[in-house]
Formats: structure tokens, sequence, C-alpha cells
């Protein structure tokens, strides 16, 4: 029996998770990690590398590497190497057909149906973009469900319980959401949520990476900007170092300088103060979301019961204290920040199949943001054109299905165009189109005397069905936006999916091997003179293994060289 | 394949809320809303989506969140409707009484954040009076402001806060917009008729403002803290920029015009803050009295007519000019005839010479007329609309003898910005009584 998946595919790290014994569970990748890196690299044979290997070569293959492209997904933007170029969903799905891979590997059946998360803020193009990016990898999406949502699953599945109410922060690598719930009666409702769809602990690394590379020139006379490589490993610092700082008041550590500087590389050393000042406005930014989704759910700050953290960048000590601040008590620290989404997902398959392994739990979502009409309004004389007339309120309980009534604007008017729109701003052309639907029929009459009534029904995922009726004649006429015009058409996507399918994939076996090398070979510009030699030994030692094809050989070697990694890592 | 419950049975077909949710009529809130969560654990949305929605409307239709707003938002109590009425309508038929007023209320009080606010806004209020703004962006700026901001009283602070140093802190302005962005766009148009957007538009002309105003400090001051300030300083400080302007109106006028070289946007908010004061403060404008009115507009219409002796207060100092008229006088006593025809040549001649006339008049005569009479509390639209018509009847030899554009001293006046902004100053010290 084929297996459903969730998968959480982050900005930048992807988790697959299924039920295993009534428990969500995350799924080991080839290298015994749960976390695998959305990552996608060409390698020297041309052939493609996704996850750990292909985020090792970030730093010794920079022009050849992608990461970070989920910020990207539903965009024109392109990344190119030489001839070739990839959208974000065509990388995004290598990552999932690599997930895919690893789940079917340790499942032992075929995986063809996945729960995604996406980030709450993710508008209806980018949800697209993400169900453009399954398809192409070959997974049929049951559901997408916003990544707040699926931690608060995971979160509320261990504490029914209880009656409370909590505030999850989401702090992924490229995105922010937050939502507010309730959990009562055994149910889990979203309240609210909330987000900031380019805000992440990735902006935290390069605002670091600017102060050191501005440190760098005026102390050292060293230019960290000067090409790809030199950059990528001064982001690669600047991620060791943010993370060393969770736990240290100070880190010092050596200016990358790459392998063509000759005497020891100068020395930096950061203050946690300094960066928490630095850190501050970026900081700020998580201010304006949490205030929505309080605003939204009507609830104060006093009246937050649990505040959970979900998401790597939680684990910095600055968001940890803003948290505590704001809500003026410790966050929970119990929930896996990381795989508290990934579950969730995984949870959501439970709800779906109606799996009896979780009781009674029942969760109910929101809708992430307004759907509506455009409108003409009049100000005494004055007409305003193209205004944004929600139908389906951001907030509503999904699914829901509201009804509005409009009168033609002018006289003789016979038939309206009613155009359907997404998003908050008073003015559609600030919003995103959906769709649009041409009425005609309506009697002839002064304006203002014909009516009209709009209903949206607004499913659990995401297809949107808008019914006109003209009110005096009952006519109606239906219109289904169930594939919103996304940037890529469906003969886009199955092109797409030809095309990678016919890459050539990496050998899943060699990925451990090729993993380790590529660490090496990242780890190797760093290191400097005895260290350097033996690491540079223990890398022909483990080549020479693999030429020779000795299983047991590449085994011991490999681990031999993992182990070298590993102490010079720290 | 794992078991599964038997499918639960059809909800009744109706369309009555409390049968659907199975609750007697007159439950409260809190009972309708524990008997929704038992109901939809047996119809679960991801299942049963028909019957989660139709149970979902139902509870919309009857449930009101009769807590009190949470004190953080105690400026929120006007907008407290779950669903409007007429969608109530459309989902249960046209019923004529609202199923909502058959449920009875139950109130709980929650005061715990109404503490916080009242010192928050105690603190922002007193860096603000005593002018330390970044004290108050500090305070703005601490993590457990950022919650407590969705209360009406803080997200208006943080509006006054942002005008206080929108214009000479723009870094600071950048904090507060990255912490505040979502309050300031939506205060933005409402705070003070939109102050703050103006505010944010001029910014960049707030060097060359201050270079424009020096020596009249009380005028950057108003325009600074217009956004700012309590009603009380503001009407004060009203009074003390048209007390200013009162004493060396000419000088006023002078900064006034250098403001509208140097920095017109700037002039622009200072006059909008200016008639925004006199519409909340100040008397009306006596744009409506007619008899003044028209007499302002016949001693215009004089001096347009009368202006070939501001042209000799010209020729006086122009030799050039002096000789051609020694010259037409000449003419005149000799050659009678010729008369006509001669002046012609020399008001041309005269007027070559003097570069652009119609400004020059309008400059020396008939604006600083009009700024003594708007002082006396008139508008000037008005009269720039009435002056358009009885100017453009000048005709004949009178009309002839006008540099070569009468029309244009209406559309001077009306397009005069900083005797608008004059206008709007000689409002401020007329207060409502």
């Amino acid at each position: 029996m084929p297996a459903l998946v969730g998968i959480d595919l982050g900005t930048t790290y992807s988790l697959v998770a299924t039920i295993v014994d009534g428990r969500p569970t995350v799924l080991p990748n080839v290298l015994g990690r749960s976390q695998t890196p959305s990552a996608v690299s060409i390698a020297d044979d041309g052939s493609i590398l996704v996850g750990e290997a292909a985020l090792a070569r970030a730093l010794t293959h920079p022009d050849r590497t992608f990461r970070n492209f989920k910020r990207d997904m539903g965009t024109d933007r392109l990344f190119r190497y030489r001839n070739r170029q990839f959208r974000a969903e065509e990388l995004s799905a290598l990552v999932l057909g690599q997930l895919r891979r690893d789940a079917e590997a340790a499942l032992g059946t075929v995986v063809a149906e996945a729960v995604v998360t996406v980030p709450a803020y993710f508008g209806e193009l980018q949800r697209r973009a993400t169900r453009d990016a399954c398809e192409i990898a070959g997974l049929a999406v049951e559901r997408l469900i916003n990544e707040p949502t699926a931690a608060a699953l995971s979160y509320g599945l261990q504490n029914l319980e209880r009656e409370m109410k909590v505030v999850v922060l989401d702090l992924g690598g490229g995105t922010f959401d937050v939502s507010v719930l309730e959990i009562i009666e055994g149910v889990i409702e979203i309240q609210s949520s909330a987000g900031d769809a380019r805000l992440g602990g990735e902006d935290f690394v390069e605002q670091l990476a600017a102060d050191i590379a501005r440190r760098a020139k005026s102390e050292h006379g060293l230019d960290m900007l000067v090409d790809a490589a030199t950059r990528a490993s001064l982001l690669a610092t600047c991620e060791r170092v943010k993370r060393e700082l969770s736990a240290a008041d100070e880190v010092t550590f050596e200016l990358p300088t790459g392998s063509g500087y000759r005497s020891a590389p100068p020395e930096l050393t950061v203050v946690r103060a300094d960066i928490d000042a630095l850190w501050r406005p970026t900081l700020q930014r998580l201010h304006a979301p949490i205030r929505r989704a309080l605003r939204d759910a009507r609830l104060g700050p006093g009246d937050i019961d649990e505040v959970v953290l979900v998401g790597g960048a939680t684990r910095m000590p600055i968001v940890r204290e803003l948290a505590e601040q704001m809500f003026g008590r410790p966050p929970l620290t119990r929930v896996s920040a990381d795989e508290a989404v990934a579950q969730g997902a995984a949870v959501q398959i439970a709800l779906k199949s109606g799996d009896q392994s979780l009781g009674d739990l029942v969760a109910t979502d929101v809708a992430p943001f307004s759907l509506g009409v455009s409108v003409v309004d009049t100000h005494g004389r004055r007409r305003i054109d193209d205004v944004f007339s929600p139908i389906l309120e951001r907030g509503t309980v999904l699914p829901a299905s509201r009804v509005e009534r409009f009168v033609t604007a002018a006289d003789g008017q016979t038939n309206i165009r009613v155009q359907i729109y997404q998003g908050e701003h008073s003015l559609c052309r600030d919003n995103n189109k959906l769709g649009e639907c041409e009425l005609s029929g309506i009697p002839s009459a002064p304006a203002g005397e014909e009516a009209i009534d709009v209903r949206f029904t607004y499913d659990l995922n995401g297809i949107l069905e808008v019914d006109m009726t003209i009110v005096s004649t009952r006519e109606t006429k239906t219109l289904v936006v169930e594939r919103s015009p996304g940037r890529m058409t469906e003969a886009e996507v199955e092109r797409a999916r030809v095309r990678l399918a016919a890459l050539k994939f990496h050998p899943r076996d060699a990925l451990p091997n090729t993993t380790a090398l590529s660490r090496a070979e990242s780890l190797f510009t760093e290191l400097r003179g005895s260290d350097r030699e033996r690491l540079g030994h223990a890398m022909r030692v483990f080549r020479l293994a693999l030429e020779e094809q000795d299983p047991a050989a590449i085994e011991a070697r490999r681990r031999e060289l993992l182990l070298l990694i590993d102490r010079f890592r720290k | 394949m794992r078991l599964m419950k038997t499918p639960p049975p059809d909800l009744p077909e109706t369309n009555d809320p409390w049968t659907l949710l199975d609750v007697p009529r007159g439950a409260s809130s809190d009972e309708i809303r524990r008997a929704y969560l038992r109901r939809i654990k047996v119809y679960k949305p991801d299942l049963h989506p028909t019957a989660f929605r139709r149970l979902r409307e139902a509870y919309d239709a009857l449930y009101v969140d009769d807590r009190p707003p949470p004190a953080a938002f105690s400026g929120w109590g006007d907008e407290e409707v779950v669903l409007p009425v007429d969608s109530v309508e459309d989902g249960w038929g046209h019923t004529s009484t609202d199923p909502k007023a058959e449920r009875s209320p139950k109130t709980a009080p929650r005061v715990r954040d109404e503490d916080e606010v009242a010192t928050l806004v105690a603190e922002l209020r007193a860096a603000l009076v005593a002018d330390d703004r970044d004290r108050a962006v500090d305070i703005l700026l601490r993590p457990q402001t950022a919650v407590l901001a969705n209360d009406r009283r803080v997200a208006d602070l943080v509006a006054r806060v942002a005008c206080a140093v929108v214009l000479s802190q723009p870094d600071r302005f950048e904090e507060l917009m990255s912490a505040f962005h979502d309050i300031l766009l939506d205060r933005a148009l409402e705070h003070r008729q939109g102050v703050l957007s103006h505010m944010r538009g001029a910014a960049s002309q707030w060097a060359a403002w201050q270079r424009a105003t020096e020596g009249n400090e009380v005028l950057s001051r108003f325009v600074e803290l217009w956004g700012v300030l309590d009603d009380a300083e503001l009407v004060h400080l009203g009074h003390e920029v048209a007390a200013v302007a009162h004493a060396d109106p000419e000088a006023f006028l002078a900064t006034l015009d250098r403001v509208a070289r140097d920095a017109p946007a700037m002039l622009e908010l200072y006059a909008h803050a200016a008639s925004e004061w006199a519409d909340r403060f100040g008397v009306p404008s006596r744009t409506d009295d007619d008899g003044a009115r028209d007499a302002m507009l016949d001693s215009l219409e004089g001096l347009v007519q009368r202006n070939p002796a501001l042209s000799r207060e010209q020729l006086r100092r122009n030799l050039a000019a002096l000789s051609v008229a020694a010259f037409v006088v000449w003419l005149g006593t000799s050659h009678p005839i010729l008369w006509g025809t001669t002046a012609m040549a020399a008001t041309t001649l005269l007027y070559t010479l003097t570069s652009n006339p119609t400004r020059k008049i309008y400059r020396q005569a008939i604006r600083p007329a009009v700024a003594a009479w708007l002082w006396q509390g008139h508008g000037l639209d008005a009269l720039a609309a009435g002056l358009r018509p009885r100017l453009a009847a000048i005709g004949g030899s009178r009309r002839w003898m006008q540099p070569d554009d009468v029309d244009g001293y209406a559309d001077m006046l009306a397009e005069d910005t900083a005797l608008s902004a004059f206008a709007a100053t000689a409002r401020l010290d007329r207060r409502r009584d």
C-alpha cells in the first residue's frame, strides 16, 4: 500500500515524517539524519547532488550550488550555471524527490502522496508554486497546510487535556510565522495566523556577515566580498559564529581568507552585546506579525497561557528573550524546534485518514488572507475604481462560505465583470488577482437598482468556488478557481517533470561517500599547516579506497575521515 | 485496513442554529461554544466538510464573543460584531429576529494588561512632554511594548512619536517603521489628517526648511510638533506663531517666500497644519463676508488700473525710462495728434526695459495689499476667484496700458503658496471662544 508522508519543505532544511505506530515520526535520510539541507549542487560530472553534500559544496563551488530558493517560489527568477537553468519550483522539486526516495527507503514502500507545509503567509502564487514543485517531483499533494498550524498540531497533540491559549512563533531559516490557537474540549482551534515571508535566520547571518566584512576591511584591510567563494565562506563562518553566540557571550574566530592566504589568517572577536545591538532592527520586524495575530484573535499578551518556539532560529538567545519580554513568561522549549512542523504534517495525514490512533483529535484552521472582489466606490461625485471589497475575510474558519450583495454601478448596465483578488490592501492593484468571470443578462435598470449576490466557498484544499446570482432573475453562474494562474502552466509543469526526470542524479548509494568528500573539501579550504596535511592525507586514502571499490575499506576510511572532520570542526 | 467508526448520522434538515448545535434557546455564549466544539468532534472538518460548515455557520450566527475586549484593545469596543447581520439573514432565510438576540450573555472581566498599558502611556507622554524623543523611541522599541501597541491609546502614541522623529531623525524613524509598519500605515491616514505621510513626503526638504526659517524657530517647532503635541500645547504654539507673524508680517512673508522657493513641500505641510489648527481651534475664515470682499476686490481692481503710477515709481529709478517719459511729455505738449501713437511706443519701451512688469506690480502692490487684508481674517480662494472676472472685464485702452497679462494677477494669487501659507498663519491668532 503506497504510503502518505508529511513534508516540511524549509528554506534551509527539509524533513519528511509519517505516522509510525500511532506517533508522528521523522524519517532519517540516507546519511541517517532527520534534516536534509534544502540545497542543490551540480557535481563535477554533471550529476545532481541534493542535501548535505550539496550544502558542503556551497563553500567550494558557490557558483553551481543553489540554496534559499524557497524565497523565490512563484517568481520568475532563474538559477543558472553555465547552460543550465532552474526555476525555484524545479530546485524544490529536486529536494522533494530526494526526500521521497529517503522515505521510500526508510518505509520500504512506494510514496506517491504527501501533505506539504507552507508558511501561513504564503500567498496563492507561492502555494501554487509549491504544488507545482510537488507535481514535478511526482508527488500528489494531499493537502498544503500552514507551518505554524502544523507546529501547533504536534504541540497540541501532546497537550490535549489542558484548556489553554497558545502562541506559536516559528522562525525558520527564511520565513517567520505566528499562530494563535486555543485548545479546548480536545479541539485545536487556530484563531489567527500572520507572518513575514522574507524574515528568517538567514537575515541575521547576512547582517553579521556584512558587519564582519566591514570590520575585516577596516581592521585588517581584507576584502571579504571580493568574489563568490570568499563571500560563501564568510557566510558559512558567520553561520557558525551565530550558533556559537547562542551559548557564549564572546566568540573569537579566524577570518576565512581562503587557501591562497599565506600567513596565519587574522582573528576577530565578536561580543554578543554588540551583535545583539546589530540584530535589533531585524528582531523588531518580528513585532508586527505577532501584534497582528494577537489582534485578529482578540487577545492581549496577558491572555496567553503558553508561548511555543519552533524553527531553528528560535534557538538564538535574543529571540527567546524577545518572546519572554513580550509575553512576560519564559517560552516553552520542550518541543523539538526542528521537527515540530514535519511531525505536524504527519499528524495531518492521520486526521485526514481518520486514523483512530490519534483519538478524537479535531483541528480547525483559518483563512490566512482575505478573498474578495473589485468594486467601484463613490464618494459624493467622485468615483473610486479598483476598490477591494473582501467577501471572505482572513481569520474565517475553514471550510467556509460567505455571500455579499453588490449593485450595478452604471445606468442600464447589463453585464458585470467579477474580478477575484486575494490580499489585505484596500486597492485591488496591490493585491493578487486570482481570476475573473463575466456575468451578463442583467435586466437594464438605473444604477444601483439591480443587484447580484456573490458567494465565495473556500475549502480546506484552498479551492475557491465563486457563485454569482442575479437577484431579480435568479440566474446563476459558477466559477471554480482551482488552478489559480500561477507562473507555470500545466504544460510547463509537465515539461519540467520530464526534464528533471531525465537529469542524471548522483547515485543514492554513493551519497554518504560524496557527502564526506564534499565536507572534507570544504573544510580543507579553511585549514592550514599540519591539520591541512592530515586532512589531505585522509582524503587521498579515502579516494584510493573508492577507486578500488572495496566496500569494507570504503566504510572504514570514510569513518576515519568523518572523525577527523568532526575533530577539526570541534 | 484500519478500523473506522461508523459514519455519524446526517445533520437535521433545518437551518435553525439552535437545533443544529443542539443547545436550548437562550444558552450562554460559553454553552454555545462548548456545544459547537462537541459537535465538530463528530463532524470533523476534514471528513465531513459540508456538515462542519453548517455547524460553523450556526455557531457564527449564535455566538457573540461577549468576553470584554482584552485590556490592550480597550479602544476597540465599537467594532464588536462577529458577523454582519445581513449574512445571518442570508444563511437562515430572511428571519426577522436575530438569533443572537436570544442568547444570554455571560461576562467575565479581564484586566491583566490594563495596568501595563496605563504605565506605558504615562511613560511615553512624560518622554514627549520632556521632548526626549530618543527615550520615547527606546520605550516603544522594547519588546514588551510591541504587543501592547494593539491598544488604541498606545497606537496613537506610536504615531505621535513617529511624527516627532520623522523629520529630524530619519534613522530612528526607520527603526520605528520596521517595528510598527502595520500600525503606522494604518494610523498614517487617521492621525491628524494624514500628517505622518505628509511629513514623510517632505522629510527630504527638512534641511532646506531649517535654513529658510532660520531666526524663526517657533515656525519650525510648529511644523515639527504638529503631529506630536496635545491640543492644549498646540493651541499655545499656534498663538506663538501668529504673534511672530503679527509683529512683523513683512519679514514673516519673506520667510515664507524663501521656504516656497527652497522647500515647497515643507511649506505645504506648514499650510496644511496651520489650516488644520484653524479648523480645530480657530474661528472660521470670513470668506462669506461679501461686503469686505467686494471692497477688497474694488481696491485691487483700482490698483491694477492705476498701475501706470507704479510704473512712474519705476521710472524714477530708471534713467533710460525717465528720458523716454520726458520725450513723451514733450511730444504730448507739442504734437497732440501724435500723442496716442507715441505713448504706445513709450510704454512698450518702458516695459521692455523693466523685466517682467506683471510680476513686479504683483509683488509691489497687489500682494502687500492682499496680505494686509488676509490678516483681517479673510480667505484667499474667494478673492482670487472674484478677481478673475473683474480683471478680464478691463478693456479698451486701459487694458492696453496694462502689462501683457492682466488676468495673470488672479492666477498669481491662486498659485501664491507663500501667501496662502500666510493666510493660514493669519488665522492662527483667532481662538474660537
